[in-house]
């Protein structure tokens, strides 16, 4: 019992290390409070239907998207992750390039 | 020393005014028409009945105006004062199911609807009903990548702005493929090559313009395909700006019944008009969203009875609009 709570220990510990590090590149959807499984895109020049509808389309594709706002007067994008998915920052980025978007764009935040 | 260094900076000076000058008489063209007078505009942003969530296209035949409300999944009908008559599709892929539809084509009355998020061509009668599906997604000939719009031709011959796939496709009514025009996937700049086609439509001759999306631009192709010309701004060679003739971004095309060409500056937030030849004639609209200001026009429509019609996008509205010239006249 000791054991397994000293590796537990260990465990969060690790699992700390990999949020604090690695935080700003992945977007972990399930421990998380439901307005934190919120991703905030930066997307400057999102304001004609041909990019944006691009640019949803691709993000659509990832599993574990539930829902994507356009925020236009922000100039960004909010991805909603599903409870029980993850999508990587890699992912997101991915998808921003299959749709070809043709300005800056930045992965914001939660 | 110095006497001849003001020289050189005066010569410099006149050699530069003068090219101002010279280019701007070359590349900015005087308005050649009255113009055109906003009459009326109707609707906001909502999914109820004569509310839109991003108006993306326009087509208008007899007495009414269909929009395609791209967000809400569905096409309204409205009379050519506003008033509300009718909607269909919802958000979905099945037939008569709609996901993000864009510029809308009315021909031999039927609805042709480009989808984007579907990949398709679906056909619609007036009243609704939905009456079939051309093309899927894919980059193989008679396949699109998120079309932009559709011209019919007499024979009903389809015409696609295959927007991702960088290429306008011809296919028989039953999508069995004919032609297309540029290469597949491949941006260009030059004549017969496209930055992202948003839109097509026939001109009187049988001669197909496309509004150029990207490349800011006209392209016109002969009926037997071959290039014949190309405007906006300095050569037509994707150079966007705010003045006469130039465009930021065309999204929609349209022709009268005179062969006047009206174009939908989406970045500059105005419509242009051209004769059959790309003179430019009248420019309407400008930033805003007061009476006559667009915030991003999407697409026009324009009558038998040459009054225009206008996706407002970003202001969620449509505007209508009549010549001065028949204005006086009445």
């Amino acid at each position: 019992m000791m054991i397994r709570d000293e590796r537990q220990k260990v465990g969060l510990k690790k699992l700390l290390r990999v949020v604090v590090v690695a935080g700003p590149l992945l977007v972990i959807a399930h421990p998380l409070a439901a307005e934190e499984r919120n991703v905030i895109v930066s997307v400057p020049g999102i304001f004609g239907p041909y990019c944006a509808y691009g640019v949803e389309k691709r993000l659509f594709e990832l599993a574990g998207v539930r829902r994507v706002d356009l925020l236009w007067e922000k100039e960004q994008i909010r991805l909603s992750i599903k409870d029980d998915k993850t999508v990587t920052s890699e992912q997101i980025l991915a998808a921003f390039e299959k749709s070809e978007y043709p300005y800056d764009y930045k992965i914001l935040g939660q | 020393m110095r006497r001849k260094l003001l020289k050189v900076l005066g010569g410099l000076l006149l050699f530069l005014a003068v090219s101002l000058v010279g280019g701007w008489l070359a590349f900015v063209p005087w308005s050649k028409e009255p113009g055109y007078a906003f009459v009326t505009a109707w609707g906001e942003k909502g999914d109820g009945p004569g509310q839109f969530n991003d108006p993306t296209g326009i087509a208008v035949t007899g007495g009414e105006v269909f929009v395609a409300d791209s967000r809400n999944g569905r096409i309204q009908v409205f009379d050519f004062e506003g008033n509300f008559k009718r909607q269909f599709g919802e958000p979905g892929k099945g037939l008569g199911e709609l996901s993000r539809p864009m510029n809308l084509r009315i021909a031999n009355g039927e609805l042709y609807v480009a989808e984007y998020w579907n990949d398709r061509i679906q056909v619609f009668g007036l009243d609704g009903t939905p009456r079939r599906i051309i093309g899927s997604g894919g980059s193989d000939p008679g396949h699109f990548n998120a079309p932009g719009g559709v011209a019919i031709a007499p024979n009903g011959d389809l015409f696609v702005a295959d927007f991702y796939n960088q290429r306008v496709q011809q296919l028989r009514a039953d999508g069995k493929f004919v032609r297309q025009w540029g290469t597949t996937g491949a941006v260009g700049i030059w004549s017969g090559e496209f930055n992202y086609p948003t839109d097509v439509v026939l001109g009187p001759g049988g001669v197909l313009l496309v509004a150029d999306g990207y490349n800011d631009r006209v392209q016109v192709f002969a009926p037997d395909g071959s290039f014949l010309r190309k405007w906006g701004g300095p050569f037509g060679m994707n150079i966007f700006g705010p003045f006469n003739g130039w465009f930021a971004v065309v999204t929609s095309l349209v022709v009268d019944r005179q062969g006047i060409v009206f174009a939908a500056d989406f970045y500059n937030h105005r419509i242009q008009t051209f004769t059959a030849d790309g003179t430019f004639l009248t420019a309407f609209g400008g930033k805003g969203n007061g009476p006559g200001q667009f915030s991003y026009v999407t697409a026009v429509a324009v009558a038998e009875d040459g009054t225009v019609f206008a996706a407002d996008y970003g202001n969620n509205r449509i505007q209508k609009w009549r010549s001065m010239a028949d204005m006086i006249g009445q």
